[in-house]
């Protein structure tokens, strides 16, 4: 699929830095994309390489099949929503909101009547005369987006619009933002370190680190298979354990050998040797904690644990458990708790073995000896 | 917080505030007032002070050979705090814009010049711009002129270094506000499609409008009482109303001519200044108005 706006292989370096280390990617007409990573990774960069405030050292820009690469951010059909929003502080609502139109040479009626649109749009109808030092964050993001707006660009990028909110207008915002999307029909390319907000509003995620894509896809695959232990760990909570595979199955999946827990198989289909040291990833919701019982049988996925801490959530609970060397995070519904559990407890452990994902370790080489498990037994990263 | 909390912290201020104000109070207010009241003085025959008040000085005012010097000083030094305001803008816009560690060895360079007395400075601007002076020589060379042109004593000389001595003062200010100027919004107008000059004209200069406020004041307060400058390098052309007091006081030995004329000056100044504050008050009390019709 010809994207619409196209990276070919960008590469972008601050001094030392690679913040953009060769990208590609093709978003489409009308998406909703984001740019998701830690602090740093460089998702402001490709950015603003998109809006033209920074030249890449590398590597092709493409909007609609034109080369902007080059071109001055002036003459993109491109609007950005700023970090901290940008706005004028010496001009009014009306006038932040009117800037682009009056720039471009418009008339003065047709400026009042799309400066009025907007400010219907983003209900700031009553705050038009105000400087922005008088509004409300909430109320700037949306004086920030309607002055992009307005211009009616080919592309919005919003860099982190919602950051400096609070839990509770942040949701709000992005149920607005969705709203504009589909009232404006133009392609987001929506800047994020904050995973929900990208999983709420996106078509399709890349996720970044160091300056490179580490994967690209609809929020559900990035959640469901994340092709590498940093998307896994970045993405939701995971608990990694390190093992060997011991035995494979071509039909029904592979079997891993994981010191302090047991066998652990996984549905997922492998192409890797009996021996490979491999990482499997297991979410929190996957773990069932079941009351110990002889009939139970300890093999395959389960083990006897320990609790050793229990967090309410609200409608669910963490529990942390711990098995000989290793400790899992669980979490679960209150109900789904058995019985009179607590702090010290005895618990049966069960991993869902459809959602244990297996991915090779380091280079992936056969282990020699016990070499994989040089490292921690066990990391969760929260 | 209650009345009795108050009164220390009250009186510390007014304690900390002694020390400038007393400073004002003997190095400004009390020489302005000695200023105002000699103007009411006849002078005696050897250039001291006599008994007796009189208003014969203030009607010497309007004698019309004050007047074109009076629209000339006005003239000089409004063209100066024009031209520094014009070049200092993009230079304190470059300098802001800089790698932080280039930015204090700027300023260094605009700093450096004031480590010379001011005095050395203006005769060196006169040896290079005499008739026999570096620059003639030059001009000489280009064969622009059939006769070179004569650079000193008129009006160009004293507006060029006017101009020069000035400069740091409309730099300095100017600078300071474009350092804490927040430049993604020139970002912002780029991306709103404002080619770089009017992103520059209607979203820098509005931003840094204090500084620029600060520097204009400055430098034309500081110009209209010249006397220095004009006596050195200009013509007669070209004597601004701080010549006609320093030749009223050391010439004619007329103290209270002289100082009804600095009074006079002063009064221009002091005008001007009240008028400019209040026009900056009435606009920070509309923000304000609009920021209490917002909190309630
Ligand atoms: N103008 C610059 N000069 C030097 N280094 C820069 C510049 N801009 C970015 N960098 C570096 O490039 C890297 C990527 O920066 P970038 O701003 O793109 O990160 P980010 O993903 O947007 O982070 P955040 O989530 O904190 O906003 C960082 O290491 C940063 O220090
Ligand atoms: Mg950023």
């Amino acid at each position: 699929m010809p994207g619409f706006l196209s990276f070919e292989n960008v590469t972008k370096s601050f001094g030392a830095v690679r913040a953009v280390d060769d990208v590609s990617l093709d978003i489409a007409r009308g998406e909703v994309f984001s740019l998701l990573g830690p602090s740093g990774c460089g998702k402001t960069t490709l950015l603003r390489l998109a809006a033209g405030f920074e030249m890449p050292d590398s590597g092709r820009i493409l909007l609609d099949g034109h080369d902007i690469t080059h071109l001055p951010p002036e003459t993109r059909p491109v609007n950005t929503v700023f970090q901290n929003y940008a706005l004028f502080p010496h001009l009014s609502v009306a006038d932040n909101i009117a800037f682009g139109l009056r720039v471009a040479g418009r008339n003065k009626k047709d400026i009042a009547r799309e400066v009025d649109a907007m400010l219907d749009l983003v209900r700031l109808r009553s705050e038009a005369q105000r400087k922005p030092a008088q509004l409300s964050g909430g109320q700037k993001q949306r004086v920030a987006i309607a002055r992009a707006l307005v211009n009616k660009p080919q592309v919005l990028l919003l860099d982190e619009p919602l950051a400096a909110l609070d839990l509770k207008l942040r949701q709000h915002m992005l149920a607005e933002l969705r709203a504009i999307h589909e009232a404006a029909g133009i392609t987001f390319i929506y800047v994020t370190h904050d995973q929900t907000e990208a999983m709420g509003l996106s078509d399709r995620i890349a996720v970044m680190n160091a300056g490179h894509i580490e994967q690209l896809g609809p929020p559900a695959e990035i959640y469901d298979r994340p092709r590498s232990h940093f998307v896994a760990g970045f993405i939701g909570d995971a608990n990694f354990l390190q093992g060997t595979i011991s035995a494979i199955s071509s039909r029904s999946g592979c079997e891993i050998d994981v010191p302090d827990f047991g066998k652990v198989f996984s549905a997922e289909q492998m192409n890797l040797p009996v021996g490979t040291c491999v990482e499997a990833i297991i979410r929190p919701e996957a773990i069932q904690l079941l009351q110990p019982s002889p009939d139970v049988s300890t093999s395959t996925n389960t083990c006897d644990a320990v609790i050793d801490d229990i967090i309410p959530l609200g409608t669910l609970t963490r529990c942390i458990v711990r098995m000989n060397g290793i400790s899992l995070t669980a979490e679960l519904p209150r109900k789904m708790l058995p019985a009179g559990v607590a702090k010290g407890s005895r618990v049966l452990v069960r991993l869902d073995s459809a959602s244990v994902l297996i991915m090779p370790r380091n280079d992936g080489t056969p282990a020699a000896g016990n070499h994989c498990l040089d490292d921690d037994k066990s990391v969760v990263i929260p | 917080m209650s009345a009795a909390k108050n009164i220390p912290s009250r009186r510390a201020e007014w304690l900390l505030t002694l020390p400038s104000l007393g400073w004002l109070a003997v190095f400004f207010v009390a020489p302005a007032l000695i200023v105002f009241l000699l103007a009411f003085k006849t002078a005696d025959a050897t250039g001291g002070v006599s008994a007796g008040w009189t208003l014969d000085n203030l009607r010497a005012l309007a004698d019309p050979q004050y007047r074109p010097i009076l629209w000339r000083t006005f003239w000089i030094s409004g063209t100066t705090t024009l031209i520094c305001l014009v070049i200092a803008l993009p230079v304190s816009f470059a300098m802001a814009r800089a790698a932080p560690r280039w930015r204090n060895f700027l300023l260094l360079l605009i700093i450096i010049p004031f480590w010379t007395n001011f005095l050395i400075r203006v005769f060196a601007w006169k040896t290079l711009l005499q008739s026999d002076g570096l620059v003639s020589q030059l001009l000489d060379a280009t064969r622009l002129f059939d006769e070179s042109p004569t650079l000193l004593y008129n009006s160009g000389a004293v507006l060029l270094i006017m101009v020069y001595t000035q400069l740091p003062f409309a730099i300095l200010p100017l600078y300071a506000a474009a350092e804490r100027f927040d430049f993604t919004l020139m970002d912002a107008a780029r991306d709103l499609g404002a080619s770089g000059f009017r992103a520059f004209r209607s979203v820098f200069i509005p931003g840094i409008s204090r500084g620029l406020g600060a520097a204009a004041l400055i430098v034309f307060v500081a110009t209209i009482g010249m006397y220095v400058v004009p006596d050195i390098v200009g013509g007669t052309d070209s004597e601004m109303i701080g010549n006609k007091i320093a030749q009223r006081a050391q010439g004619d030995r007329n103290l209270p001519l002289a100082s009804a004329l600095a009074a006079a000056l002063l009064f221009c100044v002091l005008l001007l200044l009240i008028l400019c504050s209040s026009a900056f008050r009435r606009s920070e009390k509309l923000d304000n108005a609009l920021k209490g019709e917002l909190q309630a």
